[in-house]
């Protein structure tokens, strides 16, 4: 089963999620509906209404970035890392 | 938005939201001396907004994070626990994500609330801000494809209810003029006759879209009347937002460019601007930072300096960071970008530093402890 890695604050504004997550999915879009069905608080801290991930969220797979449709085998791993940026 | 309270034999005891870049500020104090910063909420993260509902006593947060995006919290105190509420969203059909939640407006309503966000639109809420639904006449009228925002975006900031009736509402866009509804949201009309766009040339004023409003406030017990400062003028409105006359032209302003004015809620001919020199130099004039009392509808305007910075100031107060606190004498408090909070017990005749040294002020609002 893929597992989902999330940066602190995400396992935080989540409500408190144990990350890495193990959850089902085909692709990280797939992957992060799953997470979101245990974690309902997560999703718009990651992607917004329109469904398209946050500006300044990246996602890898493998340490290879990818988009919410890229596929996902059972043993991968995704992670979601937020830009480095602020002022 | 607080109460209006009898006067001095009320609680003197003074609450002030100050959003800012990096978190909001609650300070306190006693009413005409200083505030101390009670605490700070979301650290870190940028503020835009924060009110008490007087209704409830609930407050209300918007907070956008650099990486994830706009929320808007709830909590009963600001230096509690707050919760997330559920929106404001578009939703799936609209193909538009909220990038700023610039306002929050207790309705008339009981648990009603008003949202603008950029970009520009309206949501409502019934049960105190928990959840939030897109005004979806405001979204689909056919003007919206030509609508252009200002330097801070397509985004509606102003919020006006009616205090004597629930179906009617005036709202300010930036740059897409106010708007009017009478029933409710299901229909909205067009109010921005007399407004003179300025910044664009002679020849492309007849058909233009883009009016640049910066602020709107309507007065409580004259609830036709409403105060506007434009991107380059100020103006009054007698018939509830459609039709505009200019007060700031020749009447005794540095500069009729600013953000932020505040209406006295006991007297509908009594409002407070604060000038900038202008839209490419949006600091105080003349290196004095003054507000500007009219206590005849416009016809004239006087500066209120005293007590505050008087040489070499240079500040910038933006749209939200000016509010009053419904006492009478009326207190006044507004914030700056080079993190100051100013206040007047006085209604503007004497002045001083509340705070200084916190970060961008982006938004005051008044909410009285206790």
């Amino acid at each position: 089963m893929p597992r989902l890695f999330l940066p602190s604050i995400l396992c935080e504004r989540g409500g408190g999620i144990d990350a890495p997550l193990e959850v089902e999915g085909g692709s990280v879009g797939a992957v992060f509906d799953a997470a979101c069905e245990r974690h309902p608080a997560l999703r718009r801290w990651v992607v917004d209404e329109a469904g398209h991930l946050r500006q300044h969220v990246k996602v890898f797979v493998n340490e290879r970035e990818a988009g919410l449709d890229t596929s996902v085998e059972p043993a991968d791993e995704v992670h979601v890392v937020p830009a480095i940026s602020g002022g | 938005m607080v109460e209006m309270s009898g006067g001095a034999d009320e609680s003197e005891q003074l609450e002030l939201l100050a959003g800012t870049r990096k978190g909001l500020f609650v300070l306190r104090g006693e009413r005409g001396g200083p505030l101390e910063v009670a605490g700070r909420a979301f650290k870190g993260e940028e503020v835009e907004y924060a009110i008490r509902d007087p209704r409830r006593g609930r407050y209300l947060a918007s907070v956008t994070h650099g990486q994830f995006g706009p929320h808007l919290y709830l909590a009963d105190d600001p230096l509690g626990e707050w919760t997330q509420a559920d929106g404001p969203a578009f939703p799936e059909n609209a193909g538009a994500a909220v990038t700023r939640i610039w306002t929050i407006e207790p309705g008339q309503r009981e648990g009603e609330l008003w949202c603008g966000v950029a970009p520009a639109a309206l949501f409502h809420s019934t049960d105190g801000g928990r959840s939030w639904e897109l005004n979806q006449a405001l979204w689909d009228v056919p003007q919206r494809p030509r609508w252009e925002g200002g330097a801070g975006g397509l985004c509606l900031h102003s919020i006006c209810p009616h205090p004597d009736d629930p179906r009617r509402l005036a709202v300010g866009i930036s740059a897409a003029g106010v708007w009017i509804t009478e029933d409710g949201g299901a229909s909205w009309r067009w109010g921005v006759e007399g407004l003179v766009p300025r910044y664009l040339p002679n020849e492309a004023r007849g058909e233009a879209t883009s009016f640049c409003v910066h602020d709107i406030k309507r007065a409580p017990l004259e609830p036709d009347t409403i105060y506007m400062q434009f991107h380059g003028g100020v103006y009054r409105s007698d018939d509830a937002g459609a039709t505009w006359n200019d007060i700031g032209t020749d009447t005794g302003l540095p500069s009729d460019f600013g953000f932020p004015l505040v209406i006295d809620p006991r007297d509908p001919a009594r409002a407070f601007v604060i000038p900038l020199v202008a839209d490419v130099d949006r600091v105080t004039p003349e290196g004095k930072v003054r507000v500007y009392e009219t206590r005849d509808r416009g016809a004239s305007w006087q500066a209120r300096g005293k007590g505050l910075p008087g040489n070499d100031a240079f500040l910038t107060v933006l749209r939200q960071a000016f509010d009053h606190d419904g006492r009478d004498p009326l207190g006044l408090y507004f914030g700056a970008e080079s993190g100051e909070v100013f206040g007047s017990p006085d209604g503007g005749e004497t002045w001083s530093t509340l705070a200084e040294h916190l970060p961008p002020v982006y938004s005051v609002r008044c909410a009285v402890a206790g």
